[in-house]
């Protein structure tokens, strides 16, 4: 039994095949990458994963339950967050109270006790309130926790985006280029954020340009191309791998 | 620190009281009559803002909530159920007390439905309309969500006007008092002007009550979340379609509720509290208060109701509140609260506290 395990996956748009027979399997535990260039359908596999699109065929397995064409909240209280390529915070809220959304699933107070705040949704409160605290303080999160995200500097909004899916504690975290546009030493913090995370036990699926972050970091690599996989394996192996190097150097006879 | 976010519900409550103090003292009962239908505008508004500012999607046809909570309680209190006592409902609603009976001013005797059990049947019927049309309608979104309300209201408007039992143009009157809890009444009786004051005011702190705790919980922060990014709260956990329509409902029920209370404090209904200007002049009142300040749009419901009510903008009403809308849209689209003069202000007050 696999903990995720995508099985012949495709999805296109109109004449476009971004996504064509796909099949990988990824270990509790680990880090898995994606990479490939640009347009190879890494951000479309992610988006078929947390349900933001709907798969043309295929099946995706997470424990064994099928994830393919849930909607992204139900995907979401099965444990499996994600973050965005291109940040998306919730710019009317405040810092803390993005990381308090990420106790969504982990919670249960309903519109009736929120509108006459019954005594039994306020340990849960401050149960949400404590996780968050702890998350603002692990994340260096805490001392712009008042400010709202679109006054922080970029590095900050993608390290928020990263503690708010975090704060959900799930089992699978999505992150969708995690240090685009960060300096090197956001990024540094970033892969030390992560390799943090994988060792409590929290799985990472990463899609990430960055290729020294990339083989610093993850455990398997798996290569996309043109929606198809090109292949997978650890770090060494994609690193040797003929075909990787022809898709990202060229061919010798070009 | 569990209080702090009740602070300002205090300091309502004794404004309206030290307010009716001074009107009463000076001699001048007769603002309190316009004071109460402003309270009673305000409910509407202050529902329209969780809707529209908090969770981020426009109405423009929360008129029609208002009037279907209105005409619900104005049909069925002013029809004559004394002759139909044979009816096994009639006389099962006559047996467990929720009829009233009275005489007509020619001796004749009436018996009609308690304004309680219309009030239920306003809220139930809002309910059901709020979610039939929520569930297509909230899938739009901008432009698309806000010319979708606005036909909403239209066909509502229309249906008032062209319906015999609704009173077509001439509306409904003679509506009978509502007798609230310990046997105060809710009436257009001069003399009971303290009395529906104190009744209406209680209801919208009763209501800024319930959003206050709302928007400060687990689902108030989903709502605010989905304003900010439907995407990134869905893929929180936040499930977008029910919350949404959730918040339509409570928004539809708050506006039933208050046509309810104003239509028994005025004895009657007219078509023109279901018009469109009508939903026009609550978004505009929503957007001078700052959309996602609870506060902010009930002090200017309030005081833009009131200035309306008493006659202040004449016949130029309506192009007054069009005027305000363009005004703040263009110069202060987070409301007038938000103003840069006012946050030096309040840094001021602050500096010198």
């Amino acid at each position: 039994m696999s903990f995720l395990e995508v099985k012949h996956l495709f999805r296109s748009f109109g004449g476009l095949q971004a996504v064509f027979d796909v099949s990988f399997t990824v270990k509790k535990g680990s880090i898995k990458a994606i990479i490939g260039p640009n347009g190879a359908g890494k951000t479309t596999l992610f988006n078929l994963i947390s349900g933001v699109l709907k798969v043309d065929s295929g099946e995706i397995l997470f424990n064994n339950v099928h994830l393919e064409n849930l909607p992204p909240y139900k995907i979401a209280e099965m444990g499996i967050s994600r973050t965005f390529q291109n940040v998306k915070l919730f710019n009317n809220m405040t810092v803390r109270e993005n990381v308090m959304i990420g106790r969504h699933t982990r919670s249960k107070a309903g519109f009736f006790t929120g509108m006459f705040n019954l005594p039994w949704s306020w340990k849960e409160e401050e149960e949400i309130l404590n996780k968050s605290e702890e998350i603002l303080d692990l994340f260096h999160l805490e001392e712009v926790a008042h400010l709202y995200p679109d006054n922080l500097p970029f590095g900050k909004q993608r390290i928020l985006e990263f503690a708010r899916a975090m704060t959900m504690e799930p089992e699978i975290i999505i992150l969708d280029e995690p240090a685009a546009g960060l300096n090197i030493h956001e990024t540094e913090e970033m892969a030390e954020l992560i390799t943090k995370i994988r060792d409590w036990g929290v799985t990472v699926l990463i899609i990430e340009h960055d290729m020294s972050l990339i083989m610093d970091i993850s455990d398997e690599i798996l290569v996309l191309s043109y929606g198809k996989k090109i292949a997978e394996g650890t770090p060494e192996d994609i690193q040797k791998n003929d075909e990787v190097i022809k898709i990202y150097l060229g061919d010798d006879d070009a | 620190m569990k209080l702090k976010k009740y602070y300002p519900i205090f300091g309502l409550i004794l404004a309206v009281i030290f307010i009716q103090l001074l009107v009463s003292g000076i001699g001048m009962q007769f603002y309190l009559t316009q004071l109460t239908m402003s309270a009673y505008y305000g409910i509407v508004i202050i529902g329209l803002s969780i809707l529209m500012g908090y969770a981020g999607q426009i109405s423009i046809g929360h008129a029609a909530f208002f009037a279907i909570g209105g005409y619900t309680t104005a049909a069925l209190t002013t029809m004559n159920f004394a002759a139909l006592t044979d009816v096994p409902i009639v006389n099962f609603l006559i047996k467990t007390g929720l009829t009233i009976s009275g005489m007509d001013p020619y001796g004749k005797k009436i018996i009609y439905i308690s304004p309680w059990l219309s009030l239920f049947i306003a809220v139930i019927i809002t309910i059901f309309i709020a979610a039939l049309i929520g569930v297509p309608i909230l899938k739009l979104k901008g432009h698309y969500l806000a010319m979708a309300t606005l036909g909403f209201g239209i066909i509502i408007y229309r249906i008032v006007l062209g319906t015999s039992i609704f009173g077509e143009a001439d509306g409904i009157s003679d509506v009978p008092t509502f007798k609230f809890l310990f046997n105060f009444k809710i009436n257009s009786d001069p003399a009971l002007r303290v009395e529906n004051y104190y009744i209406a005011w209680l209801i919208v702190v009763i209501s800024i009550f319930i959003l206050t705790n709302l928007i400060n919980s687990r689902v108030g922060r989903a709502l605010r979340s989905l304003h900010g990014n439907e995407e990134a709260a869905n893929s929180m956990g936040v499930n977008i379609s029910r919350t949404k329509l959730l918040v339509f409902i409570l928004s539809a029920v708050l506006a039933s509720v208050a046509g309810v209370f104003m239509t028994h404090f005025n004895g009657g209904i007219g078509p023109a509290e279901s018009g469109v200007m009508r939903s026009v002049r609550y978004v505009a009142i929503v957007a001078v208060g700052g959309m996602a300040n609870l506060w902010g749009t009930l002090i200017m419901g309030i005081i833009l109701n009131y200035l309306s009510l008493r006659g202040y903008f004449g016949s130029y009403d309506d192009a007054v509140f069009g005027i305000i809308l363009i005004v703040i849209m263009l110069f202060a689209p987070d409301g007038i609260f938000k103003l840069k003069y006012c946050n030096n202000f309040i840094k001021l007050i602050k500096k010198t506290s």
